[in-house]
């Protein structure tokens, strides 16, 4: 596919023209996308192998809160970019409140999350019932381990940004963190589809 | 943490921090309309290929700008930006001939 970004991305706006990041968090974020890749495809066999129990299953779901999810982690994301910017202008501050702003929007998704399984589960869905639910526990509650894990990186960013030195001396690690929080939400966008909208 | 790899870091001037957070705002507001878009397609009584095809199709356009604007790959070896380019579209190109094939 042509490159959608070509004529909008500034080349000028270049910054390094390195890897962002540690090499190894590219290795393992590549190893997650791997791990979700067959997650995605086992999916998508079994959906067409079963077509009425998965329909079925989605019914039961809440496309709002699907909604509501993928907008609060790609704002998440967007916030984490801004904060990126103010971190590479040096400023310290404002890396900090953009981090701690990216929490604080991720936490809907948590919330929202948390409230879609409350209901599912008071309603007798769980990861036995069938294989529909099973796929949908554990693919979006592996996810859901990812956004906390994520959320906890992002916190301990916070708490180190308050040492003045510390954005000098990391910079690479913020990057690695930041990439990380990119990539939860890049795996996002493939789940969300495929559980709410096919 | 490499010191001396972020010392050697190019730091651009402030015109450019303001046209990368204009860029970021952008491409924020085109991911929302998109998936707004997804739902409003998935809502709608058309025929199942076609919420596949563009439901999908909106998953690359997403998944692209996230690599490319949001973790910065647009800018760096070629290598590492189609490594993630060819995830982001071989992964819903296999889902989707998954569901094409079999519907």
């Amino acid at each position: 596919m042509a490159s959608v970004m070509e004529s909008t991305v500034d080349s000028s706006l270049t910054t390094s023209k390195e890897l962002p990041g540690d090499l190894a968090i590219w290795f393992f974020i590549f190893a997650e996308l791997t791990v979700f890749a067959i997650f995605f495809i086992s999916y998508s066999w079994m959906h067409t192998h079963n077509s009425e129990l998965f329909t079925a299953g989605q019914s039961t779901l809440h496309p709002t809160a699907g909604l509501i999810n993928t907008m609060a982690l790609i704002t998440s994301s967007y916030v984490v970019a801004l904060a990126m910017i103010a971190a590479r202008q040096g400023d310290r501050k404002r890396c900090q409140q953009g981090l701690m702003g990216a929490i604080l929007v991720a936490s809907i998704y948590v919330v929202s999350k948390l409230w879609e399984y409350e209901i599912l589960l008071g309603q007798g869905y769980d990861l036995s019932t069938n294989s529909f639910y099973m796929f949908y526990f554990f693919m979006t509650g592996f996810h859901f381990m990812h956004v906390l894990l994520g959320m906890v990186v992002l916190a301990i960013f916070v708490v180190c940004l308050r040492e003045p030195s510390y954005l000098e001396k990391n910079f690479s690690s913020l990057e690695s963190g930041a990439c990380y929080w990119h990539m939860v939400d890049l795996l996002w966008i493939i789940l969300f589809p495929l559980i709410y909208v096919i | 943490m490499n010191v001396s790899d972020d010392d050697n870091r190019e730091v651009p001037k402030k015109g450019l921090f303001k046209k990368e957070v204009v860029r970021d705002t952008i491409s924020w507001l085109v991911l929302m309309g998109l998936t707004a878009v997804a739902i409003v397609v998935g809502q709608q009584s058309i025929e199942l290929h076609w919420v596949i095809g563009v439901a999908l199709l909106i998953t690359v356009i997403k998944g692209q700008i996230v690599s490319d604007v949001f973790m910065g790959l647009w800018h760096v070896p070629k290598r590492w930006r189609r490594l993630m380019l060819s995830y982001v579209i071989l992964v819903p190109g296999i889902t989707g001939s998954i569901f094409l094939y079999f519907t």
